[in-house]
């Protein structure tokens, strides 16, 4: 057993040997080539690290670490790397360097035993040297990534009733489009490099345009956008009044509009008979009345009307017959009362004038009759 | 009709009796009686008596503040005479 023990430690001491002359007259001086080779042999116990396996191995069988063409450390060229998922994340934790199960039954007072993942971990030379972290996370191949195409990103302050688009335009044409998120927020990737018009849009807002400059690998960022909504087309009601007895424009006539929500609008016929109110809120009902002595009241309800459009109405006035009626049957009600002068039962002259702003009662009667 | 005057004048309104008869006017009342012997305003008002051009029927118009006729009244019979208590109902109503 003992001479067992001494045999196997004995290959360990050779190998441990070799190992320390190889990395002696080797990448010692280098420190960048130790950690990460550390870092490497970590990842064998971390499975979720998608590395190549063989370089995971290097400490149980040092001609991997001569041999990898993906060595982990190779952080000799500036790889621009400017897409993430270029980039390898390797483990730091170096708690497992341990050495194989078979190890563990070394004695414990020959601590060079464990001399292939202790000089990995930590070389003598090299103590106390960080290597740049960066480096660690570098590709285990010389990877080149050539980022050929960048983005366009944005904020469009945000609008509740329309969806808003962004179109990428190059000499007029659309080389990318998206709808921007509820937010107004967009954003476009794999954009070739290049000056491009950025043209956004929603419906019944003002188009904006924006001279944008794209990059390879950058991220361009159109912030700020406010979209100005276009006026309403205007809408209006039209008419005309006639008289329904000879047929003729009727001048000056007061024409009351009402809206749903009670509010008046006036309006005069001209000489053509014609009246307008322009600019009316766009789909609701109206009535339009007009109520004015010797014709008879008239009231038309608008049907709501679409923006943009012009209601056209034609009403035509009955006028009180006051003729019309028998003798003694007296006037209609609605018309103006007659003015007229009379003296008293004391000669004092009296006009219906003199009672305005005040109700009157007129009695005619036959007297003594 | 001198009985509902103060009913009438209690609703802000005025009475004004209109007839042809000269003679009405010595009847004492608190109303002003108004002399109209030509017609000219009974009939500018279609108050004459059908049967008797020179006079008026009865008839009642209550005017409103702007001068507009806004109620009036006259009997089935040319001749009936209003209630007064239906001309201040009237008033009260507008």
């Amino acid at each position: 057993m003992t001479n067992r023990i001494i045999s196997q430690s004995a290959i360990w001491i050779f190998l441990g040997t070799v190992f320390i002359v190889w990395f002696g007259c080797g990448d010692s001086e280098d420190p960048s080539v130790d950690k990460p080779t550390v870092t490497e042999e970590a990842s064998t116990d971390d499975s979720s690290v998608d590395k190549p396996p063989t370089v995971a191995d290097a400490p149980t069988d040092n001609t991997n670490v001569n041999t990898p063409p993906v060595v982990a450390d190779a952080p000799t060229d500036n790889v621009r790397v400017d897409n993430p998922r270029t980039i390898v994340e390797a483990p730091t934790d170096n708690a497992n360097v341990d050495t194989p199960p078979a190890v563990a039954d070394v004695p414990t007072n020959n601590t060079n035993v464990d001399t292939p993942p202790a000089v990995e971990d930590s070389p003598v030379d090299d103590a106390g040297i960080d290597p740049p972290p960066v480096e660690k996370d570098t590709p285990a191949d010389d990877v080149i990534v050539e980022v050929v195409v960048g983005s366009l990103q944005g904020q469009v302050a945000q609008i509740e009733d329309a969806h808003i688009h962004v179109h990428v335009l190059q000499n007029g044409a659309a080389v990318a489009s998206a709808q921007a998120n509820l937010d107004g927020s967009y954003q476009i990737d794999d954009i070739k490099p290049g000056t491009y018009i950025v043209q956004i849009t929603a419906e019944d807002y003002k188009v904006v345009e924006r001279t944008v400059q794209v990059r390879a690998g950058e991220v361009s960022v159109l912030d700020n956008i406010v979209l100005e909504a276009l006026a309403p087309p205007p809408t209006h009601i039209r008419g005309l009044v006639l008289d329904q007895q000879t047929n003729a424009p009727l001048d000056g006539i007061r024409v009351q509009l009402i809206d749903e929500a009670g509010g008046v609008r006036e309006a005069l016929t001209k000489q053509t008979g014609g009246f307008e109110f322009e600019n009316v809120p766009a789909d609701q009902g109206f009535v339009l009345i007009i109520d004015i002595e010797k014709y008879e009241k008239q009231e038309v309800t608008v049907d709501p009307i679409s923006a943009g459009e012009i209601a056209k109405l034609q009403v035509v006035l009955d006028p009180i017959h006051i003729d019309a009626l028998p003798i003694g049957d007296g006037l209609h009600v609605g018309v103006t009362a007659p003015a007229f002068e009379l003296p008293d039962q004391d000669g004092k002259r009296r006009a219906l004038t003199d009672y305005a702003g005040q109700k009157v009662v007129l009695a005619f009667d036959r007297g003594r009759w | 009709m001198q009985k509902s005057y103060k009913a009438i004048a209690a609703e802000g309104a005025e009475l004004l009796f209109i007839t042809s008869d000269q003679l009405a006017a010595d009847f004492r009342t608190d109303f002003p009686k108004l002399l109209d012997p030509e017609t000219t305003v009974i009939d500018a008002y279609n108050a004459t008596d059908p049967l008797n051009h020179k006079i008026a029927r009865p008839l009642y118009y209550i005017v409103d503040e702007n001068g507009i006729i806004r109620w009036k009244f006259l009997d089935v019979r040319l001749r009936g005479r209003l209630d007064p208590a239906k001309l201040v109902e009237a008033l009260k109503g507008l």
